[in-house]
C-alpha cells in the first residue's frame, strides 16, 4: 500500500508546519529585506539539508537494514507525534537568534525547519523514489515562510492565519502521519 | 546571546539524536534476510524431505512432535497434518527431490486406509474419530493432484473423484465450507475453520486443473469470492485471516500454475475480479510486514522483548507459502504486477530465515539426544512438530523460481 504523492507533499509541509512559524519569525526592529532573506534563506538552506536526505533515502535504508516501508512507518509516527505536539504547544520563541542574516541558520534552518519528523519523512519519501515530491513540498514551506516574514508585525488576520491555520496544518500533519505509518505497515 | 544560540543549537542536536535513536530501537531494527540461492534452498529441502524419511513409522504415519530438551516424542497426531506433510513431499518430489515420493505415498497409504464413505463420496478420517475433516480431506486431494501432475500416474482418479465429491458437497450455496461432518449425528457440523475453507478452495481448484470435464471449478470459484469478500466479515474474523491455501488456490486460478498441463489452466478460469484481485493485495500487505517483522526478531534480549520470540518453522513457512502463491498471481494478474517484485524480495527474504533457522547436517550430528529427530528440522523453545517441517519446506520449494531468476537482494 502507497499513500497518495500528495500525502508526502502534505506530509512534508505539515512536519515543518510553517504557518505554526509565523510568530517565531525574525521581525523586531529587522528591515523587510533581512526578514525575507532569515525566512526565505532559512527555509530554503534547511529544504537543500530534507532534499539531500530525501535523495539519500534509498541508501539510509540499506545502510539501516531496513526496507523502505518499515522507514515510512517510523516517520508516519514520528510526524503524528510532532504534529500532535504542534497542535498542543505554543509556536517557539523566535530568540536567541545570530544576528541579521545569521537569522537563516538559527533559528530559522535549525531548529525550525530542519525538524526530524521533517528529515525522517523526507528519507522515507525518497527512500519510496519520491524525492521529488520532497522538493516541491520545500518550495512549498519557502513561499509560506515568505509570506509570514512580509509584514514587520504579525497582527490582525495575518495573527489569525497564523494560530488557526497552524493548528489545522498540525492536524493534518497527525492524520498524515497516520496515513503514513498505516501505509508502510500494510505494504508488501 | 552567542551561548543562548549554542543551547539552542545543542537543543536541536539533542532532539534528532533522541528520537533517531528511539526509532531505531523501536521501529527501525534491523531486517536481516539471509542470503540464500536456489541451490541452498534445494539443500535445505533435501534436509526437510530426510527428515521425513527417517521419521516415519511403518504405518505410513510420520513422527508428530519432539522436545530435543527432554529427548522425548510427545504423543498426539493430526490427520490434517498428515495430508498436508503428504502434499508437501510430493511437490517435493516433483522438483526431484529423491525419496519424497516414496514417503509420500507412504503416507497416502495410511490415509487411504482411513477412507469413509460420506455423502457420496469419501472423507479421509481419523481412527475413532467422530468426525470427517474436510481439511484432511482436501488436502489429501491437492497432494494427489500434485502427485498426478508430478509423475502422469492415474492410479489415484477415482479417489481423487470421490474425495471431490465430499469437497463439494461440504460447500453452502454462498461458498462457505463447513469444517466437517459428524459421523455420530450424520450431518455437517455448524462449523467453520479459517483455514479449511482456503484448503478447499485449493484442493477442487487443482481437481479442476485434473479433470476439467467435471465441473469442479464452480465450487471453487465460489468458494475463491466467498474468501474474497465474505469469509472475514461473515466468520468473525479481524484482522483478515492471512491465508495461504486461499493464495495457493488462487495462484491456480490465476492460470499461471496447477496441477494440469502447463500453462493449460488460463484457457478454463474466468478472470479474477476486482474484489478478488483487492483481497490479494491487503493478503500481500499481511505477507510482506510480517516477513518485515520476522527479519527483525532476534532470540537475545533485549530484542525479543520488543519483536518477540522468533515464530515457528511452520509460521513462517505458512508466510513463505503465501507470498510464494501471491508472486505466482501476480505474474498473471496486472491489478497485482505492482507488487510482483516487493512479493519476490519477501519471499526470498523468508526463505533466506527459514534455511538459516534449520538444523542442518552438520548442527544436527551429534548435537541432542537423537541426531535423526533434529536434522533437518525447525525448532522453537526445543520442539518441532512436522508441520514445521512441512509448511518450511513448501514454502521453500515455492520460493525456488524467484531464487532462480536471482532477480532479490
Amino acid at each position: 500500500m502507497r499513500v497518495s504523492s500528495w500525502v508526502v507533499l502534505l506530509a512534508v509541509v505539515a512536519a515543518v508546519n510553517p504557518l505554526r512559524l509565523w510568530p517565531s519569525l525574525p521581525r523586531g526592529e529587522r528591515p523587510r529585506a533581512e526578514r525575507l532573506v532569515a525566512a526565505g534563506g532559512g527555509g530554503a538552506l534547511a529544504g537543500v539539508g530534507l532534499v539531500a536526505l530525501a535523495v539519500a533515502g534509498g541508501s539510509i535504508a540499506d545502510a539501516l537494514d531496513v526496507s523502505a516501508p518499515t522507514v515510512g512507518v517510523a516517520a508516519g509516527l514520528v510526524l503524528a507525534v510532532g504534529a500532535l505536539w504542534g497542535l498542543v504547544v505554543g509556536p517557539p520563541a523566535p530568540e536567541p537568534s545570530l544576528a541579521h542574516r545569521g537569522a537563516a541558520v538559527v533559528p530559522m534552518a535549525v531548529p525550525f525547519v530542519l525538524r526530524p519528523e521533517a528529515g525522517l519523512v523526507a528519507v522515507a519519501a525518497g527512500a519510496d523514489g519520491r524525492a521529488g515530491w520532497v522538493v516541491a513540498s520545500c518550495v512549498v514551506v519557502v513561499v509560506a515562510l515568505l509570506g509570514g516574514a512580509a509584514p514587520s508585525t504579525l497582527g490582525g488576520a495575518a495573527e489569525r492565519v497564523a494560530r488557526w491555520g497552524g493548528r489545522v496544518v498540525a492536524a493534518v500533519g497527525v492524520a498524515a502521519g497516520i496515513s503514513v505509518a498505516v501505509a508502510g505497515a500494510l505494504a508488501v | 546571546m552567542r551561548e543562548g544560540v549554542a543551547r539552542r543549537v545543542l537543543g536541536a542536536a539533542g532532539a534528532w539524536v533522541l528520537v533517531l535513536a528511539v526509532v531505531r530501537v523501536t521501529v527501525l531494527l534491523p531486517e536481516r534476510c539471509p542470503p540464500l540461492d536456489a541451490e541452498g534452498a534445494r539443500a535445505a529441502v533435501v534436509e526437510a524431505v530426510g527428515w521425513f524419511e527417517r521419521n516415519q513409522e511403518a504405518d505410513g504415519r510420520w513422527l508428530y512432535r519432539y522436545d530435543r530438551a527432554a529427548g522425548e516424542v510427545v504423543t498426539g497426531y493430526n490427520v490434517v497434518r498428515h495430508s498436508g506433510v503428504a502434499m508437501s513431499l510430493y511437490q517435493a518430489a516433483a522438483i526431484g527431490v529423491p525419496g519424497a515420493l516414496e514417503s509420500a505415498d507412504r503416507g497416502v497409504a495410511y490415509a487411504l486406509d482411513n477412507l469413509r464413505a460420506v455423502e457420496g463420496g469419501a472423507a479421509f478420517v481419523e481412527p475413532g474419530a467422530a468426525q470427517a475433516s474436510t481439511g484432511a480431506t482436501a488436502l489429501l486431494l491437492a497432494g494427489l493432484a500434485e502427485r498426478r501432475a508430478a509423475t502422469g500416474d492415474a492410479a489415484h482418479d477415482v479417489v481423487m473423484a470421490d474425495l471431490a465429491t465430499f469437497l463439494v458437497a461440504s460447500t453452502e450455496p454462498g461458498g462457505a465450507v463447513r469444517a466437517g461432518y459428524s459421523l455420530v449425528e450424520d450431518r455437517w457440523v455448524d462449523a467453520h475453520s479459517p483455514f479449511f475453507t482456503g484448503e478447499v478452495f485449493w484442493a477442487l481448484a487443482l481437481a479442476h486443473e485434473a479433470f476439467p470435464d467435471q465441473g469442479w471449478d464452480e465450487p471453487a470459484r465460489r468458494i475463491g469470492r466467498y474468501l474474497a469478500t465474505e469469509r472475514d466479515e461473515a466468520e468473525g474474523y479481524w484482522p483478515d485471516v492471512p491465508d495461504h491455501w486461499a493464495a495457493y488456490g488462487f495462484a491456480v486460478v490465476a492460470g499461471a500454475t496447477g496441477a494440469g498441463e502447463a500453462g493449460a489452466g488460463a484457457a478454463r478460469w474466468a478472470p479474477l475480479s476486482a474484489e478478488e484481485a483487492d483481497y490479494l493485495r491487503r493478503q500481500a500487505a499481511f505477507g510482506g510486514v510480517q516477513v518485515r517483522y520476522e527479519s527483525q526478531r532476534v532470540d537475545e534480549f533485549p530484542r525479543w522483548v520488543l519483536r518477540g520470540r522468533r515464530t515457528l518453522g511452520a509460521g513462517l513457512g505458512t508466510v513463505g507459502e503465501q507470498l510464494g502463491g501471491l508472486w505466482v498471481v501476480a505474474g498473471s494478474v496486472p491489478a497485482l504486477s505492482a507488487e510482483r517484485e516487493a512479493l519476490a524480495e519477501r519471499l526470498a527474504c523468508a526463505a533466506g530465515m527459514l534455511a538459516d533457522r534449520q538444523v542442518t547436517g552438520a548442527a544436527g550430528a551429534g548435537d541432542g539426544a537423537d541426531p535423526g529427530r533434529e536434522q533437518g528440522a525447525w525448532f522453537q523453545f526445543d520442539v518441532t512438530q512436522m508441520d514445521d517441517q512441512q509448511h518450511a519446506m513448501s514454502a521453500l520449494i515455492l520460493a525456488l523460481p524467484v531464487l532462480e531468476e536471482g532477480t532479490t537482494g
